[in-house]
């Protein structure tokens, strides 16, 4: 079958880079969501996800990082976003994350957040 | 045989009447010693000649046309023949009674007693062959068996024939032997003739065995008494004689018809008999098979396939012990039974060397020992009390076994490979049913959904405004059209005084019933809180900490809201998360986009701290377009900022006098890209008077 949806992970040190590919929506969304909770499980609380190949997201697709963005903040971490395609930006900066998540341009950058203990906080 | 009509009736009371004087008559000739005159030897003819007549106006007055099967021709030939055999048996049990008394008592009206009663008998008998052949005939002839329409012709001719010989040339005148030995060639081929037109042929192989067995045992009887019947002495005929000597004759011609069909029928009775029992075994197998098709179907009843199967593998295989076991995990469940129990079923398979080998079983495969179902491994061989044999078809579905029909037998080497078609059939049978309910259940899971999404649908309806409200100067369009999956779009109208208004407009995420059941939570937010709030700003604030915290956190509501005062002429345009508003004001497109984070997202604090307004006059002129994401999406292919762009130019560069028209035109946009739509389509547009 055709993945319509990929996920792949890269971990270094605390730190584990999600690499999304494809579209995720409602039916995809189950596969980031499982993939993220099982980071979580392992203790990582710091994550940088890389939009570079997304195609699509739909707002049950953003859902997902709420669903773990208090848990990570809550436990010293963070979730951050690197190389975010246009397309992909707009449909954040309608919803207002941009106001609430690090969008970053690329993964080094996003690690060099990480490494200088730039966090949000819930607040 | 029966005598229904009136006809009938009333022949067979002149019959008992003639009889009845024929007796007188022969009394008197008896008592006073008359002379047998020409005179009367012509009333004896006249009255044989008057009863044969008789005879023959009950005989096409019987009520026979009953025809039937030629399965079900067995059974009444063979009560046909027992009625034959009684009425024999009567005549030599009255003859005997007869000749017993005669040796005590030797008077001159015992022997003509006996002859009267003879006589009476014998027309009863014959009465009863005639019936019997023509019966036969008939039946046959309704076959349309053309052949024996043209044998049946020729044996009345030749029957006709010796009647008429004997009428003209009664025995004792008849001293030529050329006229007897002419006779019985006449005679045996006609009685050749009518074995023929019996068709024995065609209906003893449709017969059942247990019938066609006692067929076999009444035809010997049959022929036996028969021969003793015909075998039997004319005797010396005093009085009225002819009529007497005449059917005593006849009965005698058709016995001998009879006696060669019999022995015709015994001939085939045995050579068919087994053949008949490979040919039932093979009707049961083909009636199995087509009552297993039409049971088949029954998807919603995968036990009475189950049982059937065994029932019919049961009866097939001479009782030998069925069951069906499905797996389930590592283990399995007994379906069905017959002929054994499910301890034993499950002591046989208790340990997990033999159940793995069952379970391995791919292609269907008969063992004739316990040992070969081992593997044929002699050491470590599993002591096995309880099979010996067994047949083992799998059970597939979707290209996995998940079952076995097995059949099993105490004592080794009980089947073949021959045994396998069938059982192979009935398991293909199983297979389309196990398919057919698992399609089944699937479309009832379907069906099961679609209902959920039109209950969703219908919350989605009635959370939506029921109809625009009027306000002096404003025309407000609304297109609403939800997706088959229904997305979470709403939008509502708050009438605050005559000259004010707020017009909100706003996303779900989520689709189906979980989007419904916010959208109607948010519903209940919004009716509470729409007398309380003093400015837009305060009620999106309201809203979101209502929400934050108390609904899923994966869950978040999107929502803009334009708040119009014509009372001060001015509006204000405010945006959680939401899509922005295009507003085209004196010939200029603006997209009003000002900051502000989602509902449900954030906590009251930040998502105050985020929440912007943007403001502007209303002179006149106006047009507001608010929309959901699934407008520009489907305008540019999921691209929201694309569609924005495009919805902009739109309403730059394209001609509309009113609200409608520029509705007409998104539409007609919408309708270009005939894409298919897979979220909620909402958007409504507002114009301002001058």
């Amino acid at each position: 079958m055709y993945e319509k949806f990929q996920v792949e992970k890269k971990r270094l040190n605390d730190i584990e880079i999600f690499s999304l590919k494809g579209i995720l929506d409602a039916h995809t969304a189950p596969i980031l969501e499982n993939s993220m909770k099982e980071t979580l499980e392992n203790g990582l609380k710091k994550i940088i996800i890389n939009f570079k190949n997304l195609e699509y997201i739909s707002s049950a697709g953003l859902g997902v990082f709420m669903a773990f963005i208090e848990d990570t903040r809550n436990n010293n971490g963070d979730i951050k976003f690197s190389e975010m395609p246009d397309k992909i930006y707009s449909i954040f900066e309608l919803l207002g994350f941009h106001l609430i998540f690090d969008i970053l341009s690329n993964d080094e950058e996003a690690i060099n957040y990480f490494r200088q203990n730039k966090l949000r906080t819930n607040e | 045989m029966k005598i229904e009509n009136t006809t009938s009736q009333l022949t067979l009371f002149v019959l008992v009447i003639f009889l009845l004087f024929h007796f007188i008559i022969n009394v008197l000739f008896l008592s006073f010693d008359w002379e047998y005159t020409i005179n009367w030897k012509l009333v004896d003819y006249l009255f044989t000649l008057f009863l044969i007549a008789l005879l023959g106006i009950i005989h096409f007055n019987l009520n026979e046309k009953q025809f039937v099967a030629i399965s079900k021709f067995g059974v009444i030939f063979l009560n046909d023949t027992k009625f034959i055999l009684i009425l024999l048996l009567v005549f030599f049990t009255l003859n005997l009674i007869f000749e017993v008394i005669k040796l005590f008592y030797a008077t001159r009206y015992l022997p003509f007693l006996q002859l009267e009663m003879n006589f009476v008998l014998s027309i009863a008998i014959t009465y009863f062959f005639l019936y019997f052949l023509t019966k036969w005939t008939n039946q046959i002839k309704r076959k349309n068996i053309k052949k024996l329409n043209y044998l049946y012709y020729l044996f009345i001719i030749i029957f006709g024939f010796i009647i008429i010989i004997y009428w003209i040339s009664p025995k004792e005148e008849n001293n030529s032997s050329v006229v007897w030995y002419f006779e019985i060639l006449l005679l045996l081929s006609s009685a050749v003739l009518f074995s023929l037109i019996f068709g024995i042929k065609i209906w003893i192989p449709y017969t059942q065995r247990r019938i066609q067995k006692n067929i076999l045992l009444y035809s010997f009887l049959l022929v036996a008494s028969l021969i003793v019947f015909i075998s039997k002495s004319s005797e010396n005929y005093s009085g009225l004689g002819f009529s007497n000597y005449f059917f005593s004759e006849f009965s005698k011609f058709f016995g001998f018809i009879l006696l060669v069909t019999y022995i015709r029928t015994s001939y085939f009775s045995i050579v068919s008999l087994p053949f008949s029992k490979v040919l039932e075994k093979k009707i049961y197998e083909v009636n199995s098979l087509s009552y297993l098709s039409r049971i088949v179907r029954n998807f919603n009843n995968l036990e009475l396939i189950y049982e059937t199967i065994a029932e019919l593998t049961f009866n097939t295989f001479n009782h030998s012990p069925v069951w069906i076991q499905i797996y389930k995990n590592n283990s399995f469940i007994v379906k069905t039974f017959k002929g054994t129990s499910e301890k034993q079923i499950f002591d046989l398979q208790s340990t997990p060397t033999l159940f793995k080998a069952i379970k391995r079983i791919k292609i269907p495969k008969v063992f004739g020992r316990f040992i070969e179902l081992q593997g044929g491994e002699l050491e470590n061989q599993i002591q096995n009390t309880i099979f010996e044999s067994f047949c083992i078809i799998p059970i597939f579905f979707k290209e996995t076994v998940i079952g076995h029909l097995i059949v099993a037998n105490t004592n080794p080497y009980q089947f073949d490979e021959d045994d396998l078609d069938l059982l192979i059939s009935y398991v293909e049978a199983l297979s389309i049913s196990i398919e057919g309910n698992f399609l089944l259940q699937e479309t009832i899971e379907k069906e099961r959904m679609q209902q959920e999404l039109l209950l969703a649908k219908e919350i989605q309806r009635n959370f939506l405004p029921k109809s625009i409200p009027k306000l002096e100067n404003v025309e407000i369009e609304v297109f609403f059209k939800p997706s088959d999956e229904i997305g979470g779009d709403f939008y509502d109208f708050i009438l605050l005084g005559e000259k004010k208004i707020l017009i909100l407009i706003g996303d779900v995420s989520g689709k189906g019933m979980s989007a419904s059941f916010y959208m109607a939570l948010l519903k209940g937010i919004i009716l509470s809180c729409r007398r309380k709030f003093e400015n837009p700003r305060d009620l999106f604030v309201q809203i979101n900490s209502s929400l934050f915290k108390n609904i899923e956190s994966k869950i978040h509501i999107t929502m803009a809201g334009l708040f119009l005062d014509l009372q001060s002429k001015s509006f204000e345009f405010i945006r959680a998360g939401h899509t922005p508003a295009i507003i085209k004001s004196n010939g200029n497109v603006q997209v009003f986009k000002p900051d502000g984070i989602g509902t449900a997202l954030v906590n009251s604090k930040v998502f105050e701290k985020n929440l912007n307004l943007a403001s502007g006059e209303v002179l006149g002129g106006e047009y507001f377009l608010l929309f959901t994401d699934g407008l520009p999406e489907i305008l540019a292919d999921k691209d929201i900022s694309e569609g924005i762009n495009k919805l902009k130019n739109l309403l730059l560069v394209s001609y509309f006098n009113d609200s409608n028209e520029l509705k007409e035109k998104i539409l007609s946009e919408i309708s270009n890209k005939g894409t298919k739509i897979d979220d909620d389509i909402t958007f409504l547009i507002i114009r301002i008077k001058y």
